[in-house]
């Protein structure tokens, strides 16, 4: 084999070994569960979480793997699945408290799938005053997850987070807190996590853009 | 010289007023370094650790403190953990009492110096479900000393069993009423569960 | 203006650097390091006392002695000495503590001499507790020799057995005496939400012999009286706290505050019935459970010392003046005592003598005592009951045969109050605080007895 050859395949190999240990910055085609992932027209590259407000019976052992007992069995649920992670968002029968279910894996190994973790955070004026950061699952890769709520602004339908190569969307729904969740900017050592945060209006129009810096607490 | 002079006055006050120092406020003085892997853990060693904590404030998310018995940071914002005051709050006093690791699948036991700014990744639900390695739930008539009772909202810890029936807490409790030891039923509270830590040695 | 030199454009630049730099380094005073900064706690002390003990039962006192945290995680090094005697007189003999293995109960301990334990007056204690690095001690209880506790066999007792609670199953109210809605009005209550407290509404209440309920309203810095003619409110200076109140024979109010960041101890706050203050006393010890108007001014349950002391005194004469019981007048206390998970034992007692006793169990674990008192020639006892998700009020009505009349009470505390502070016990009514997410109100429950 010739030097330039030699050469050749050499760049080729660090090529490859430099893309092998970076995340794609591509934009995913598929979320959690294999479902075909849908763009925001409005926001380029970005991904549609799936949403949907459903009973708790009907989510049946889906939603009674991690249902509190404050929690009515029949009780409007938003599940929402992304790339990376799935969440159920739910009150209690007094609607002081919004709960969460939080998807991965638990790295003690105590929780099977889906549900690894859980918050609860306590609605004041019905609006939360924390996001209740979560830090307590992995994706199939072992890589840490963050889960937060984030409050809608006035008029936002839908929350965009920006995951790195794609934002992703998640809609506003049931007049709950929108439970979100990535795998970036995590600090597990001192519990924080930070998410780049978009919302938008119904049609798309781009209302607040911001860095949101959560916290384990409470 | 007298241009030095001056401006190094200039300089102390360009240091003195740069944003990054105001925000870290008591948390600049608060270190992040390694903890301690212990092979004891003993109940009364965490109620000397919890009972030091009191008087030394609250902080959400928090934290760290100084034992010199003062809150740094009195009225600070309540819930907000960018204040980077004073103290833990329940969840973060109970994870370093109980000398758990950051990472939740460790049950070791890890002794955190009271400087050390950390909160650990449970929340009091968390604590209350018994997440993590370390935790688990028990049956609250056997919760015994610094075992802990939590909701979904707060975690306090049982610095002694009481005559009417009732506890003595050891709690991080809220801005306003800071870190103490109070008196609570929190045993025969159906919002609160039993937790209880692994390993102790005595 | 003359223009500046290289020389001083230079000085000034360097000026600056090192002003920065200096600044930077002032300003960081960290702690730094790993060890914990140096700090000399007072020892502090637990101890849960054997008021009431059933013949031959075995004794042994145990205690936590609690000190400032080692930098290698170990315990305190502790020690002490309990100095007891049988009865209430008598010069007393000192034990040394032994040290256990184990400190979920209180590392250290002493076994009761079997002669001591088994003297018909009971017998008397106290321990002085140390600290042995430093060399700090603290006395338990806080007034020493001069109030030892007191702990009495509990003779003749009747027999009481509940066997299991039926949840669900609780007694409707008589009458709703007061109703308040959430807010600052007059007749409306104060409730504050912080997502570390949950709900705080009115902590405490009282009810006098005329029928009229005074509510602490203490997020609205008020009391509020109930009364036949309408609702009157009163400022008072409180500090928002969780606190328990009394309503004295005077009319005067006395409020025990638990300690906060700015008044890091107990204190009791006694208003006039213009809410004009009257004092102010710090508690003796660090901890309070319950405040009730005695024969001789307000009394306080304090810990670690697990007795009931004079509150309106000085710190020292309040230590001094400790009792196990809860004063009556006339020389006679109240003892109460939780055991196990599920007994309560309860004695009248005069001196050594006790006048009437009771020994309550329940198949159902039993929680805190919210009320025990005296109703003529029985006694009325309030205590939780509950499982893992369940809890209950039972109530029971005692006489010397056992059981006048039983029900069971649901517990609504949508906002949290003192935590003795529910029931009240005027005339021959009980009353009951409870809360709901749309205000706070007051039930009475008539109680079928004949004095």
């Amino acid at each position: 084999m010739g030097l330039d050859r030699l050469t050749c395949v050499l760049s080729v190999v660090v090529v490859a070994v430099v893309v092998a240990g970076c995340d794609s910055d591509e934009r995913p085609e598929r979320l959690l569960y294999g479902q075909p992932a849908a763009e925001f027209r409005p926001v380029s590259g970005s991904v549609v979480a799936l949403g949907r407000v459903l009973r708790g019976t009907t989510l049946g052992q889906r939603f009674l793997l991690c249902r509190p007992e404050s929690v009515a069995r029949d009780a409007l649920v938003v599940e929402r699945i992304g790339v990376l992670g799935e969440s159920l968002t739910f009150v209690d029968r007094d609607r002081r408290t919004v709960h969460a279910c939080d998807g991965g894996v638990d790295p003690a190994g105590e929780r099977q799938r889906p549900w690894c973790s859980g918050s609860a955070g306590r609605l004041f004026e019905g609006r939360l005053l924390d996001p209740r950061l979560d830090i307590g699952c992995r994706d199939g890769k072992g890589r840490p997850l963050a889960y937060a709520w984030i409050e809608p602004v006035a008029g936002a339908r839908w929350i965009g987070v920006d995951q790195g190569g794609y934002t992703e969307i998640y809609e506003v729904l049931g007049r709950l807190p929108v439970r979100i969740s990535s795998a970036r900017n995590i600090d597990l050592q001192r519990s924080r996590a930070a998410f780049e945060v978009s919302q938008y209006g119904v049609e798309g129009r781009e209302l607040i853009r911001g860095r949101v810096e959560t916290a384990v607490a409470g | 010289m007298k241009a030095f002079l001056v401006t190094l006055g200039i300089g102390v006050v360009l240091a003195g007023a740069t944003g990054a120092q105001a925000h870290h406020r008591f948390w600049a003085r608060c270190n992040y370094e390694a903890p301690t892997f212990t092979t004891s853990m003993t109940r009364d060693a965490a109620q000397d650790y919890a009972n030091a904590a009191r008087y030394e404030g609250y902080q959400w998310g928090g934290g760290c403190w100084n034992y010199d018995d003062v809150d740094s940071y009195p009225y600070d914002p309540p819930g907000d953990p960018s204040a980077h005051g004073e103290g833990g709050d329940c969840s973060g006093l109970t994870f370093k009492t109980w000398r758990e690791s950051n990472d939740e699948w460790r049950d070791g036991r890890y002794f955190w110096f009271a400087m050390r700014n950390v909160h650990g990744p449970y929340t009091a639900g968390r604590f209350k479900r018994g997440d993590g390695a370390p935790n688990h739930v028990i049956s609250k008539s056997a919760v015994g000393v610094m075992d802990a009772f939590a909701s979904e909202s707060h975690i306090g810890l049982v610095f002694y069993r009481s005559l009417y029936g009732g506890d003595q807490i050891v709690e991080a409790k809220c801005e306003s009423c800071g870190t103490n030891i109070f008196y609570r039923t929190y045993r025969s509270d159906p919002s609160y569960s039993g937790v209880a830590r692994w390993g102790w040695t005595g | 203006m003359r223009r500046p030199t290289t020389r001083s454009l230079a000085g000034g630049a360097a000026g600056i650097a090192a002003g920065i730099l200096g600044g930077i380094v002032l300003g960081s005073g960290s702690a730094g390091g790993t060890a914990s900064p140096a700090r000399r706690a007072p020892v502090e002390a637990a101890h849960l006392p054997p008021l009431l003990t059933m013949p031959g039962e075995p004794i042994t006192l145990r205690y936590a002695i609690v000190c400032s945290p080692r930098d290698d995680g170990l315990p305190c090094d502790g020690s002490g000495d309990v100095y007891l005697r049988p009865g209430r007189r008598g010069p007393f003999r000192r034990l040394a503590l032994g040290r256990g293995d184990e400190a979920v109960d209180g590392r250290y301990f002493v076994d009761v001499p079997a002669q001591i334990a088994s003297s018909r007056e009971g017998f008397s204690y106290y321990a002085v507790l140390r600290d042995e690095e430093n060399g700090d001690s603290v006395t338990v209880p806080s007034g020493g020799e001069a109030a030892p506790q007191h702990s009495l066999p509990l003779r003749n007792a009747v027999e009481v057995r509940v066997g299991l609670h039926a949840f669900g199953s609780t007694r409707a109210r008589d009458v709703r005496v007061i109703t308040a809605e959430w807010g600052s009005d007059v007749g409306e209550a104060g409730v504050e939400g912080t997502r570390e407290l949950g709900f705080v509404g009115p902590s405490s209440f009282d009810v006098d012999a005329h029928g009229t309920v005074t509510v602490l309203d203490q997020v609205n810095g008020r009391l509020q009286r109930w009364a036949r003619d309408g609702v009157a409110a009163t400022p008072v200076d409180v500090s928002g706290g969780l606190a328990d109140m009394a309503v004295e024979p005077d009319g005067s109010v006395a409020v025990l505050e638990p300690p906060n960041r700015s008044t890091p101890a107990p204190m009791l706050r006694r208003f006039d019935a213009t809410g004009a203050s009257k004092g102010v006393q710090r508690l003796a010890d660090r901890t309070w459970a319950k405040l009730a108007d005695g024969p001789d001014g307000p009394v306080v349950l304090q810990q670690p010392s697990e007795q009931w002391m004079p509150a309106a005194l000085d710190r020292a004469a309040q230590a001094r003046h400790g009792t196990p019981g809860r004063p009556l007048g006339g020389g006679r206390e109240l003892l109460v005592q939780r055991v196990g998970a599920g007994e309560l034992r309860l004695a009248e007692v005069a001196g050594n003598a006790t006048v009437r006793a009771w020994r309550i169990t329940s198949a159902t674990t039993l929680g805190e005592v919210q009320l025990a008192e005296s109703l003529g020639s029985r006694i009325v006892v309030v205590a939780k009951t509950y499982t893992e998700d369940q809890g209950e009020y039972v109530v029971l009505v005692l006489d010397r045969a056992g059981v006048v009349e039983r029900f069971g009470l649901s517990a609504p505390q949508w906002a949290e109050a003192a935590p003795l502070a529910r029931f009240r016990l005027a005339g021959s009514s009980l009353y009951r605080l409870g809360s709901t997410p749309s205000g706070v109100f007051v039930d009475r429950f008539d109680l079928e007895v004949a004095r």
